[in-house]
């Protein structure tokens, strides 16, 4: 049984419309992540589920139940929901100690005190956080407070954990192992998880499905890989990296297992790709391809079906492990990374080439 | 696998069919509740106010509907007044608001030696009745015998007159004795939960420490600053003692002394022309008000956030040496000149006769002995510790509702709460005589202690509202959701999350109620009933009957109290203060 | 009225009883009084314990209890207006100054008390009617201040307080408004004329309203003179270097008057009390207060300091019917 379900659901602020006809899933055990720039409608996603915001359309369920349905004006506030949150500014109380917070959840609820002692304890020790369990909420760092947000989020078995940029005010190093952290212990109690970040990394790294949106609107929903190779739309590919589109027309298509296979022509030749849907020939395609999938040739050579271009390397950048180049070709600019020890240097003639299974098209 | 086990295993569930249904019902019924009792408190009397008005008569009379108390106004008397009322109480405010903010922010963000003691101390004037600060002001500042002046001239060896006390300086100093410690009072918690980083943050920008002070905090304490402003300038346009003690010997009057002409200094007593007065300045005020949430409105003032940090000190150097002194310097002046005359002539048989066989303990023996004294006491205290609580507590919830909710209605709630505070107060005492009085008899309100209780709260909701709303604006908007969406309803999210962080500012709009309670002298007179005498009845009484040194014997009782208030609620906070 | 034709004024005092015994009628008033048990009085006179001790001896007397309401003149007007208006008779007894009991009367708050035995003793120029009966009486006199003014300089008539040097001098109550002020701008205009007043207002006397706070600036020396002093108020300032002055003209005063509330709950109480304040020995209590007393006799056993300020002329009293007129007069003439 799906553990949320939102269907047609919308919000509008005044004229605007933030969040538009959104329908979406999540399995129980499952760890999605509502991704997209920000004023997307990710964030008044989430708060649509939490019920802190009232959709004006459509209905939302937790756990099978319904707790929003605007048709019928019903709405279950916050508190019912059952629901366990944390927020991008944590929210910690400042009058409370960090115990005081944790247990809060189930003082509202009116626990007994011995289940309060022991459930606290048993979340504190989760984040390994217990022995902070007296300090005042304030005097913690930025990690700390982040561990006591969760630990404060999970400590009353939440039907669904909602999580609003929880890693965006801490550094990078804290942020990746926090995220690992919080992913392991998200599997270890098979706990639903909705997620809300702007960073597409995070997001690939932590999800078992990503949900893009741009403008109110979903715009592909899917797992993390699935997302990044087979983008639906131009908009989902330039959220993910900085690919390169390339102009073509199609010449023939052909089914091939789950998707499609297109013989296509651009201006330096011909080559195939996949798509997730046929194409008239004739027609024009983006096909979209993403700087590590394009290798460094010495020879010109085509292998079968493979994409070729001709070029000069105009620019390198150095990244550590990898280096980015920038090659013109008569397609025009293309980004291409290869390991930065056998990169090609400035100025250098390369062929460039794409196996067909790394070319996306997608409609122009 | 086994932790995760104890972590997720069931708690009960509440029934959610009942608390749905409160969910649904609960709001709206609420919502009603609220403005009907605001309506009850605020309108009704109000109404009764608009009748006298409109009416030739007073309520119960026969008369005949006209406008003559309006068309009574247009004269250039009534302008002179208007603008003797605006210009004062303007003057008045802006100076208060100037030495208040200065002060807090003394007090709240640097490290001047003796904080906590000055804190207390720099507040003290506020709870002092006026008619006593009155008579030490009028002893130590009268152009011919008054000590500073005798000072001055004994010092300057001239014949020369310093200060005179009855003249517009003199009405303006009397009024800022109070304003200043009650904007103080109002802000100093404001300044003291503010997140030092948003200063810190303009320091590392470049600004100076001035720039930071004017471009941040104080644009960051506006909503609390233009609150207590608007608060401060409606209630020196209500002034009345201090305009009666000091302006009306020299011919400046105000709105009230012109309203208390009109209704006691006539042999008629002219109620149409009191309340038509009285709601030409509520208009006044209202546009006040309506320029205030203009420029509030869309703005975010959130200086307590969910992340939480140490409050910190600005570190002045030497110069906290200057600060002490200014707040030693304010104190001084506002309290130990007019107190100290005050304490020491209630050892003597008369106010300002210091002769060694007048020295007496008569005064504290006869108030000691006076039973009037006590039982008004025991009254005031129940009314003043019920009244205050009840008026927070309905303050807490206004509040909530005007400012962190979108409920349809929230602006006619802000509204009623405001009511009262714009209307003089003694207008608005007598639309409470005519509004309880004219209940069923079976409502058993007109002379019992409720009428005075209800007629307090009505009267002290309007500060309330603005403190419990100027400290909710403080708190960012996640800290409260995050409690709703971890299982507390609105009602506990508003006590455990919200009035726990706002209590010390709450706290001392407590303290304010209470001692406004205590002062009341307007309503209570037209409201108690023998059995029923509140202590400023009492006071009045032991005035009128030549024996202020009394009155003040009771006044250094009261500001025994306000020490051992103030005294404990610093100490709790301090308490605070040291876990955050 | 009464059938009782003598009781000479020494004897008074202790004939009441005897008095009330062979009057079969009052006794059955004082009978039904006692039935009641208990009494409301309105009264304008704020915190006066002398009035406090008069009705203390009326409860220890005729043991009903008696509940006091006090606050201002127009405060206790306008309550006892509003209560009758919404139907609430709780109020028995009303005492409030001439104007104020004049005023209510012709608006119907008060109702006839009936024959009071005692009011016989009233001497003019005080009067009871049907329905009010004259209380106490407040005289006003001149106060200066013994350090400033030598005996030699003493205004010994009202007409000297216009010697130039007292201009700017004059601490005076406000005629403008109701109170001392205007008694004693109505009772001087009516015996010196407005050109008085023109010359007084020349002088530039200083108003205030706070009598009490006044009486003291004057015994500070702030001001030299005060005007109108109550004679009341000496008792309080025993002690002070002041002193009253009645002026040869005599004493502009005003009357405390005594009335019943319409439908008073208590009745017989009230009435009772009406009478118990006519008694010699309770005039006696308030004339040691200062007040002058209203019945015969009173005067000449009063405390040797306030006797001679007491047994002075009464120069005359305001008019209800005029006062309006004249306080608007008096702004005119006192800018």
């Amino acid at each position: 049984m799906p553990s949320v379900v939102l269907q047609s659901v919308g919000r509008r602020f005044g004229e605007v419309a933030a969040v538009d006809d959104v329908d979406l899933t999540v399995g129980h055990g499952e760890f999605v992540t509502l991704l997209g720039p920000s004023g997307c409608g990710k964030t008044t996603t989430l708060r649509m589920v939490a019920g802190l915001e009232r959709n004006d359309s459509g209905h939302i369920a937790i756990g099978g139940k319904v707790v929003s349905d605007a048709p019928a004006n019903l709405f279950v506030p916050p508190d019912q929901r059952n629901l366990g949150m944390v927020f991008q500014s944590y929210a910690i109380w400042p009058h409370m100690t960090v115990f005081d917070n944790v247990a809060y959840p189930l003082s509202v609820r009116r626990a007994p005190k011995s289940v309060i002692g022991e459930r606290v304890a048993a979340a504190l020790r989760l984040v390994e956080m217990e022995r902070f369990a007296d300090r005042p909420a304030p005097m913690l760092s930025g990690g700390q407070q982040q561990r006591v947000a969760i630990a404060r989020a999970l400590v009353f078995e939440p039907e669904v954990l909602l999580l609003d940029e929880p890693l965006s005010n801490l550094d990078a190093r804290l942020r990746a192992q926090m995220g690992e952290e919080f992913r392991a212990l998200q599997r270890r109690l098979d706990i639903t998880t909705l997620y809300v970040t702007h960073d597409q990394e995070e997001a690939m790294a932590l999800s078992d499905r990503v949900v893009v949106m741009q403008r109110g609107r979903v715009l592909q929903d899917g797992p993390p890989e699935t997302v990044y190779r087979r983008p639906a739309s131009r908009d989902v590919a330039s959220f993910f990296g900085t690919p390169n589109f390339i102009e073509a027309s199609v010449r023939s298509c052909r089914a091939d297992g789950d998707g499609y296979v297109l013989e296509i022509e651009g201006s330096e030749g011909r080559g195939a790709c996949r798509a997730a849907r046929p194409f008239e020939p004739g027609s024009a395609v983006v096909v979209v391809v993403r700087p590590e999938d394009v290798t460094l040739a010495a020879q010109q050579a085509a292998e079968n079906g493979q994409l070729v271009w001709q070029g000069k390397v105009m620019a390198a950048t150095f990244r550590g492990a990898r280096r980015t180049l920038v090659v013109e070709t008569g397609t025009g600019k293309l980004a291409v990374e290869c390991p930065a020890n056998r990169a090609a240097a400035i100025g250098d003639g390369v062929t460039l080439r794409v196996d067909a299974g790394h070319a996306w098209a997608i409609a122009a | 696998m086994t932790v995760a086990t104890r972590v997720a295993a069931g708690l009960p569930q509440r029934s959610t069919a009942w608390s749905s249904g409160v969910a649904r019902y609960g709001r709206p019924i609420g919502l009603a509740a609220l403005v009907l009792m605001l309506g009850f408190l605020t309108v009704y009397p109000m109404a009764m106010l608009l009748y006298g008005s409109l009416h030739s008569t007073p309520p119960g009379i026969p008369g005949t509907f006209n406008i003559d108390g309006y068309a009574g106004l247009l004269t250039s008397e009534t302008l002179i007044v208007l603008a003797n009322t605006v210009g004062l109480s303007l003057i008045k405010t802006i100076l208060s608001l100037a030495l208040a903010v200065l002060l807090a922010w003394i007090i709240a963000r640097t490290d001047t030696p003796g904080r906590g003691v000055l804190e207390v101390l720099i507040t003290l004037p506020f709870f002092i009745p006026p008619i006593l600060t009155a008579t030490a002001w009028a002893m130590l500042g009268n152009a011919q015998v008054g000590t500073i002046n005798l000072a001055w001239r004994w010092l300057s060896g001239t014949d020369g007159t310093l200060i005179d006390v009855y003249s517009y300086g003199g009405v303006i100093w009397h009024m800022m004795q109070y304003s200043t410690p009650f904007i103080f009072l109002f802000v100093v918690d404001a300044f003291r939960a503010m997140d030092p980083a948003l200063e810190e943050s303009s320091r590392m920008s470049g600004a100076s420490r001035w720039q930071t002070f004017w471009r941040i905090t104080f644009v960051l304490m506006l909503p609390v600053t233009s609150s207590a402003f608007i608060l401060s300038f409606i209630r020196g346009m209500e002034s009345f003692e201090s305009a009666v003690f000091f302006g009306t010997p020299v011919g400046i009057n105000v709105i009230t002394t012109t309203i208390y002409n009109s209704i006691t200094q006539r042999a008629q007593p002219d109620y149409q022309s009191a309340t038509a007065l009285g709601f030409a300045a509520m208009a006044l005020m209202f546009v006040l008000l309506v320029l205030q949430s203009r420029m509030l409105r869309g703005k975010n003032f959130a200086t307590v956030t969910g992340k939480g940090y140490a409050p910190n000190v600005t570190r002045l150097g030497a110069l906290r040496w200057l600060t002490f002194a200014i707040c030693i310097a304010f104190f001084l002046a506002t309290v130990v000149l007019p107190i100290g005359q005050l304490l020491l002539s209630s050892f003597f048989q008369f106010f300002g006769f210091y002769q060694l066989d007048m020295l007496t303990l008569d005064h504290y023996r006869s108030v000691w002995r006076n039973r009037d004294f006590w039982t008004s006491f025991g009254n005031t205290l129940l009314l003043g510790v019920s009244g205050a609580t009840a008026t927070m507590a309905l303050g807490a919830i206004v509040a909530y509702v005007t400012t962190r909710t979108r409920w349809p209605g929230r602006r006619l709630i802000d509204l009623l709460a405001w009511l009262p505070w714009m209307m003089p107060g003694m207008v608005l005492g007598i639309g409470f005589l005519w509004g309880f009085a004219s209940l069923p008899h079976a409502i058993p309100i007109y002379g019992t202690l409720w009428a005075l209780l209800l007629a307090y709260l009505a009267l002290g909701t309007p500060v309330a509202v603005r403190v419990a709303s100027a400290a909710y604006q403080q708190i960012a908007a996640d800290i409260e959701e995050c409690s709703r969406v971890h299982g507390a309803g609105w009602w506990q999210t508003l006590w455990r999350i919200l009035v726990a962080l706002a209590w010390p500012a709450l706290a001392v709009g407590w303290v304010l109620i209470f001692f406004g309670i205590m002062r009341e002298l307007s309503a209570s007179i037209l409201l108690y009933a023998p059995g029923t005498e509140v202590l400023s009845v009492t006071m009045l009484k032991m005035w009128s009957g030549g024996k202020p040194e009394e009155v003040s014997v009771v006044g250094l009782l009261m500001l025994a109290m306000v020490l051992l208030f103030r005294w404990l609620q610093l100490r709790f906070l301090q308490r605070r203060i040291r876990t955050l | 009225m009464l059938r009782r034709t003598f009781v000479t004024l020494a004897a008074s005092a202790a004939a009441t009883n005897a008095n009330a015994q062979t009057n079969g009628e009052w006794q059955q008033v004082v009978d039904a009084a006692k039935k009641e048990g208990k009494l409301v009085i309105y009264t304008a006179t704020l915190g006066s314990p002398y009035h406090k001790a008069v009705v203390k001896a009326f409860e220890d007397k005729y043991g009903i209890r008696v509940e006091m309401l006090e606050a201002r003149a127009s405060e206790v007007r306008e309550r006892v207006r509003i209560e009758q208006a919404a139907g609430r008779f709780v109020g028995d007894l009303h005492h409030n100054g001439s104007t104020t009991t004049w005023l209510m009367m012709r608006d119907g708050n008060l109702q006839p008390h009936g024959p009071i035995p005692n009011a016989k003793n009233i001497v003019p120029p005080y009067e009871a009617d049907e329905v009010r009966i004259p209380a106490e009486v407040i005289s006003y006199a001149l106060m200066v201040n013994r350090n400033l003014v030598k005996p030699n300089d003493e205004p010994k008539s009202w007409k000297d307080i216009l010697d130039p040097r007292w201009t700017g001098k004059i601490l005076s109550d406000d005629y403008r408004a109701l109170g001392g002020g205007a008694v004693f701008f109505v009772v001087t205009y009516d015996a010196f004329g407005k050109e008085f007043h023109e010359k007084l207002a020349a002088q530039k006397p200083v108003f205030s309203r706070d009598i009490a706070n006044s009486e003291r600036r004057v015994a500070r020396g702030e001001y030299p003179i005060y005007i109108p002093f109550s004679l009341q108020d000496y008792n309080q300032l025993k002690g002070l270097p002041i002193k009253p002055i009645v002026p040869a003209e005599g004493r502009p005063y005003v009357r405390f008057d005594l009335a019943m509330l319409k439908e008073a709950p208590h009745p017989n109480a009230a009435r009772l009390l009406m009478n118990f304040y006519l008694e010699p020995e309770q005039q006696l209590v308030l004339a040691n207060a200062g007040y002058n007393p209203v019945v015969g006799g009173v005067v000449e056993k009063v405390d040797p300091n306030l006797r001679p300020l007491l047994a002075t002329k009464a120069m005359g009293t305001t008019v209800p019917e005029r006062q309006d007129a004249m306080l608007e007069l008096a702004k005119q003439i006192y800018k």
